[in-house]
């Protein structure tokens, strides 16, 4: 029975083609996706929303295979040493895959990934409790200044979406004391129970318990259009974002016929009407960002990332 | 409590009983059951691995089989636990303590069942309180602040001292181990990396769940290597059993309560799981007891307890999540993706826009219990023919399956690799009387502590001084006290003890024999090791060193006290432990049996996975055949290339075949 075993697992590797890349017939068997997080997680919902449409549009289903670790860092490291032939792609996050190299927990360079899309965000929200009576950030800066150092603002990781803005808030001169937790389950008890006073955390993060919180700012460019009430960092005089970019990438050196097959894919798979309903529950919205505009993102982004990094280290000595 | 509630209630129970429901429930429970009884699948990665097959579901289908599957996993660990002494997830290793004694004592089916009517008992009161109380229940969770949680986890530390009465030093020593390996890896408030020593794959850390696989599966299973008996324990069916513990239940209403009590409200507390529960409980369980050495010895209370607190932290995990919108356990933070996935937003809002499915989901969490009884009742019965399968079969069947857990969690072959390392370090460690149940402890433990400090040091720069926060707030003073109080007892005693040791006969005195003593060199070895972490220490800057500083100052600590005690142990201990371990035949099969392993690791990628665990498997069957008295003749052959061609196959068809988990190819499968 061993041998049987063998015998055909061997005759079915014999059948499968050995590929040549060839775009007229990509893909024509399972395109495996490595989320470099647990199942379950928002790296990992943000694709499986996607799961069927992928199929319907490509003609063949992906197979999910999870590398968590290192916030990621395994992950990423993992996929920059893959085959490019276009059936192993990763669900990537920024600014997760930038700040990692940047922590020195990740064995990758950036130009190791050809990256495809960034089809979907979740931005950063600065909250309160509602116990707190704090409505506004101008409230909320006011308590700040008038007590330096004495408020404690929370952010949901460390040198991530939300993290960072919190150190350019405190940069442009609100004498905050930032604290950082593992993940929202964390965070958010200690907010809702007055154990800091603010907290920045993603949409996705915050948004279960929003009933019980006050939303003063979105750190996004352009206000969300589900909370239409809440104002920018940057109307407010803070030109500050974060947020996570949810995308996808390969490792370097896909041919440019089935790169160009993915992001085709993806970008009609994306205007589907309704796909930003079924990703609204997840605290997502859906913006469409091509590859190009996607590496732009990470290179204008990157003396953001040194300024925090300077920041933190500054901060935590 | 209002009415509104009650008529919530009995529509929910209502919607748990259509027949679909019913089947997804019995679905969900048998998932459950045998991920929670598999090592290296957890009750995260149950309900994880489930998620995607309730996408298609009606929303509170959906609910009601990740509802079960939770339940289920919680609970089908305890029977690994009992038969095996392998904790099938981290939340059943407290159960590993008498469960397992029980088995050695002819009494599995008792314990199989008192782990069964346990969990039902701890579920439904787990259940009934989510129902009854949830939200005051979850505004006292909002009280407890990183400083709460601090030395709450401390707490959970000072078990120690009553759980491993032989040398309390050594079993301080196998805590503080568990603690160090926590710190490997990112650090869990900056997510600077730690200890890599350059290694990349460091960098994620030795996780809990594969430590778990290398201090009781692997190291069991060379453990059972030991003795010539060709059975794990003799199998006595006793007509009695299945009624018996539930009677026990019943007679034991204040212990019960107790266990059931703290499994729910640790349950509640954002962080902590069922992992905690379970040790806690037990603890208290036997601190409270008239005759607590009764724990420990082989009692069904011992199993009682810890599996009706870890099946009732699942009702209280889920407290904070529909009020709060806050998970209260890994677990719950998964069942968030597969509500999600059906639009429902947990906590507050869900409460108000989507009560019927609140309610059917949390009336669910009470009915699954009941569903418990007949399945967990089958697949104990079937768990337990383990017991009569000769251990030659039974040894490296688990072996490999710890390969195959360990790699499926993470996809990493990296993590096989620390398994079968931290299986035979384990091993030594176990020799030298350090007890690897302190050491999971303090696994389990590490992070908490860790994070929660982290977490009050930032939050202690807004104040004076760290002790404004740490003891001078009312609920962590009062903590903090209970800390003390619990120390001290024991410390006490232990003084007592020594003081008339000395006066009565133990002439301490430096003895070169002593350096004969096996533990004597793991504990050389184990200083050295303390040394070069101590002085990569020095390297990390800032609050990502305290911690690391602190655990491994006091493992030095530890170390030499201990070395000083052998040095000057009394002459009639040496014959306790000389280099050679059991006796030259099981010493020289046991170290067979691991190089085998690290063999396999290696053939792993080359030949395949299955592959290689198909090569180790037929060598450790060939090799042991004469021991365990088989003939090596053409037609046992045939018989352990069957066994070993359907257990690999087996395990294919689980991991590879129902869980997606992708093994490295190599040349053959």
């Amino acid at each position: 029975m061993k041998k049987l075993i063998g015998l055909s697992l061997l005759a079915a590797l014999a059948l499968c083609p050995l590929h040549h890349a060839a775009a007229s017939d990509y893909p024509n068997k399972p395109v495996t996706v490595i989320i470099p997080f647990s199942p379950g997680g928002g790296g990992d919902i943000a694709v499986r929303v996607i799961e069927k449409d992928f199929a319907e549009e490509f003609g063949q289903p992906l197979s999910f295979v999870y590398k968590p670790g290192a916030n990621g860092a395994i992950g990423y490291s993992a996929i920059a040493a893959e085959r490019p032939d276009g059936y192993t792609i990763a669900a990537v996050s920024y600014p997760h895959l930038l700040m990692n190299k940047l922590q020195g927990s990740g064995q990758y360079e950036l130009d190791q990934f050809d990256l495809i899309c960034m089809p979907v965000r979740d931005d950063s929200f600065l909250v309160t409790s509602k116990e707190s009576g704090i409505t506004s950030l101008e409230q909320l800066a006011e308590k700040a200044k008038a007590n330096p150092n004495k408020l404690t603002l929370g952010a949901v990781e460390s040198l991530g979406p939300s993290h960072i803005p919190a150190l350019l808030l405190k940069k442009a001169g609100i004498p905050f004391n930032i604290v950082t937790f593992n993940g929202g389950p964390k965070a958010v008890p200690a907010l809702l129970g007055g154990h800091i006073q603010a907290l920045f955390a993603t949409k996705g993060t915050a948004m279960s318990s929003a009933s019980k919180l006050n939303i003063l700012a979105v750190a996004a460019e352009k206000r969300d259009p589900n909370l239409p009430d809440v104002p920018t960092l940057k109307e407010l005089g803070y030109d500050i974002t974060g947020f996570i970019g949810r995308g996808f990438a390969a490792p370097k050196g896909l041919p440019a016929d089935v790169k160009a097959r993915l992001e085709e894919g993806f970008k009609r798979i994306y205007s589907k009407p309704g796909i930003a309903e079924r990703y609204a529950p997840n605290g997502m919205s859906v913006i469409w960002v091509d590859g190009a505009q996607f590496r732009q993102m990470f290179n204008d982004f990157q003396p953001q990332a040194d300024q925090a990094m300077q920041l933190n280290k500054e901060i935590n000595g | 409590m209002d009415l509104d509630i009650l008529g919530y209630f009995f529509n929910g129970l209502l919607a748990c009983f259509t027949p679909f429901n019913l089947l997804m429930m019995v679905v969900g429970l048998t998932v459950g059951i045998i991920g929670g009884m598999l090592p290296g699948i957890s009750v995260v990665t149950a309900i994880a691995l489930f998620v995607p097959f309730t996408f298609t579901m009606p929303a509170d289908t959906a609910l009601i089989s990740l509802g079960a599957v939770f339940a289920g996993s919680t609970y089908g660990g305890a029977n690994a636990s009992i038969l095996i002494n392998t904790p099938g997830q981290p939340g059943s290793f407290a159960t590993t303590f008498d469960g397992y004694k029980l088995t050695k004592k002819g009494q599995a089916e008792e314990a199989l069942y008192s782990a069964l009517w346990g969990s039902v008992y701890g579920g439904i009161f787990g259940g009934l309180v989510l129902l009854l109380f949830f939200k005051p229940l979850s505004e006292m969770a909002l009280k407890f602040g990183s400083e709460s949680f601090f030395w709450l986890s401390i707490f959970g530390l000072t078990t120690l001292s009553s759980l491993f009465p032989g040398n309390l030093f050594k079993g301080l020593l196998g805590a503080a181990l568990g603690l160090a390996l926590s710190t490997i890896g990112l650090d869990v408030n900056t997510g600077v990396p730690r200890f890599t020593f350059g290694y990349f794959p460091l960098v994620q850390g030795l996780d809990m769940v594969i430590l778990m696989i290398s201090l009781f599966s692997f190291c069991q299973m060379i453990i059972l290597l030991e003795d010539r008996e060709q059975f794990i324990a003799a199998f006595k069916h006793n007509p009695g059993a299945f009624w018996m513990p539930f009677r026990r239940m019943f007679q034991r209403t204040k212990m019960m309560l107790l266990s059931c009590t703290i499994g729910t409200l640790v349950g509640i507390l954002p962080g902590a799981g069922s992992n905690i529960a379970s040790i806690m409980a037990y603890n208290e369980a036997k601190r409270w007891d008239k005759h607590p050495e009764r724990f420990g010895s082989g009692d069904i209370d011992g199993v009682l307890v810890p599996e009706s607190s870890n099946n009732a932290s699942v009702g209280g995990a889920l407290v904070p999540l529909m009020s709060l919108g806050i998970p209260g356990s890994a677990g719950a933070a998964v069942l968030v993706a597969g509500l999600v996935a059906q639009g429902l937003q947990p906590g507050p809002q869900m409460m108000e826009q989507n009560a019927d499915i609140a309610f059917a989901f949390i009336a669910a969490m009470i009915v699954v219990n009941f569903g418990i009884i007949p399945i967990g009742y089958l697949l104990a019965r079937l768990s337990s023919k383990i017991l009569v399968v000769p251990k030659l079969y039974i040894i490296p069947s688990v072996l490999t399956l710890s390969f195959i857990g360990a790699y499926a969690l993470r996809n990493s072959g990296f993590d096989v690799l620390v398994m079968v390392l931290g299986g035979i370090a384990a091993y030594v460690l176990t020799k030298a009387k350090i007890p690897p149940a302190a050491i999971a402890l303090g696994l389990v433990l590490g992070s908490m502590i860790e994070e929660s400090l982290g977490t009050t040091l930032m939050r202690a720069n807004a104040l004076d001084s760290v002790w404004d926060l740490l003891i001078f707030t009312p609920l962590a003073f009062f903590l903090f006290m209970l800390n003390v109080a619990v120390l001290c007892i024991p410390l006490w005693r232990y003084i007592k003890a020594r003081r008339e040791c000395r006066i009565e006969t133990c002439a301490q005195k430096f003895s070169l024999n002593n350096l004969r003593r096996f533990d004597f060199w793991v504990l050389l070895v184990l200083t050295g090791v303390t040394l070069i972490f101590l002085n990569e220490c020095g390297k990390l800057t800032g609050d990502s060193r305290v911690f690391p500083q602190v655990v491994f100052s006091v493992m030095l600590l530890l170390c030499v006290v201990i070395l000083v005690q052998i040095l000057i142990a009394p002459a009639d201990e040496i014959t306790d432990g000389k280099i050679t371990l059991v006796n030259a035949t099981t010493t020289r099969e046991a170290l067979f049996y691991m190089a085998l392993c690290v063999a396999g690791y290696f053939l792993m990628s080359s030949l395949g996975f299955y592959a290689s665990m198909t090569v180790i498997m037929m060598i450790m069957l060939i090799y042991s055949a004469r021991g365990a008295k088989y003939a090596l003749s053409a037609k046992n052959l045939m018989k352990f290339l069957g066994v070993t061609v359907i257990v690999v196959f087996a395990q294919w068809a689980c991991f590879n075949g129902l869980l997606h988990v992708a093994t490295p190819q190599g040349l053959l499968f």
